[in-house]
């Protein structure tokens, strides 16, 4: 399944847009919304700063259109842009503070429990703490690499190893647990799939 | 891609806002008209004082434009505009802390222009070296924002860590 920000852009649309057009303009906003509301909901986990992420987002698109030069598709343009928005707004949380904290952090592998639901994995996401999800979620469903996130958060790759670590960890942590809470003869849904 | 990317995936998108291209639209709107709320602002700000007699209208000789100080100041930021246009790079990664920092600039060389749109000839001298002062802090930025770890992380040999 691919990404919601590979959609294609056509080459009138972009000329549209670039000129300032509003069609062009709402043509990308409609092309795109879906996308970047769910990047930034998944990053800041919370509806009302992902419109706002999302409002930004547009805007600096937007007004800064003219430097998109069509060399890579022009959703990982807009993709790139809403992510660095989304982290802007947890520092400006200060939520940065405390997970910016250097730790070592053991390499984590990735959660190796069976039959889960996604209402459980859904809700073990929305208990991670901010950024070891924005990291989970950048490498794992928009197929950033390590170098990339590091330079998203102005840090280094080992920094965007032990967040993907730790995300590992606590997620395989929160999914044990609710495996063991559960009641045994009758789970909530049927599982969609295993994780491993 | 491993099973976990593949669940992750698999999760519904959130539906966006349904005023989101109102809102949009809204902080969308041309400049120009800013400009003007602000220019009536200030016009009925003058017209009070004047009528108050507070001030008096400045003397004519400061608005004359033919200050070469001010002249050369105004070449010197056309300048370091040209080169911002060149120093910006096509963005795949965007810094956040350089994102900031850039916007907050920007912010400022917004407040001096619309104060340039306003200003005598002595005020806009002071107006213009603080316009340069920022585009060079602007310049700055965006040259170490180039060799951060931005720049580095778009060069192939880093391309290892790709999944």
């Amino acid at each position: 399944m691919s990404s919601l920000f590979d959609a294609v852009v056509d080459e009138d649309t972009l000329a549209l847009a670039r000129g300032g057009d509003r069609v062009g303009l709402e043509r990308l906003y409609r092309a795109f919304e879906r996308a970047v509301f769910t990047l930034a909901r998944r990053m800041t986990h919370c509806p009302d700063a992902a419109a706002d992420v999302m409002q930004n987002t547009f805007l600096r698109a937007f007004r800064s259109i003219h430097q998109y030069r069509g060399e890579a598709p022009f959703g990982h343009w807009l993709r790139s842009i809403c992510a660095t928005e989304a982290l802007m707004h947890l520092r400006a949380g200060r939520r940065f503070l405390e997970l910016f904290e250097p730790a070592e952090v053991p390499d984590e592998k990735e959660p190796a429990v069976e039959d889960i639901c996604q209402f459980d994995l859904e809700k073990a996401l929305s208990l991670l703490p901010p950024l070891p999800r924005s990291v989970l979620w950048l490498y794992h469903v928009e197929g950033y690499n390590h170098a990339e996130i590091a330079a998203l958060c102005g840090k280094t790759v080992s920094f965007s190893k032990s967040q993907l670590s730790r995300a590992h960890g606590r997620l395989r942590q929160l999914l044990a647990d609710d495996v063991q809470g559960a009641p045994a003869a009758a789970p909530l849904r049927p599982p969609l799939r295993s994780l491993l | 891609m491993s099973h976990l990317s593949e669940s992750l995936r698999e999760l519904p998108a959130f539906e966006p806002p349904a005023d989101g291209w109102s809102r949009l639209q809204q902080a969308l709107q041309p400049a120009p008209r800013r400009r003007r709320r602000a220019t009536a602002a200030l016009a009925l700000a003058a017209s009070v004082l004047a009528a108050v007699g507070i001030v008096r209208l400045m003397p004519p000789q400061a608005l004359s434009p033919a200050d070469p100080e001010i002249t050369a100041l105004m070449q010197r930021s056309q300048a370091l505009e040209r080169h911002l246009v060149r120093l910006r790079p096509q963005v795949v990664v965007w810094d956040a802390r350089y994102a900031a920092t850039t916007q907050a600039i920007e912010s400022d060389i917004a407040m001096v222009d619309l104060q340039l749109n306003h200003a005598s000839a002595a005020g806009a001298r002071t107006l213009w070296e603080n316009r340069v002062s920022l585009l060079d802090r602007l310049v700055a930025t965006h040259q170490a924002a180039g060799e951060g770890p931005s720049a580095v992380a778009l060069a192939p040999a880093q391309q290892e860590w790709s999944l």
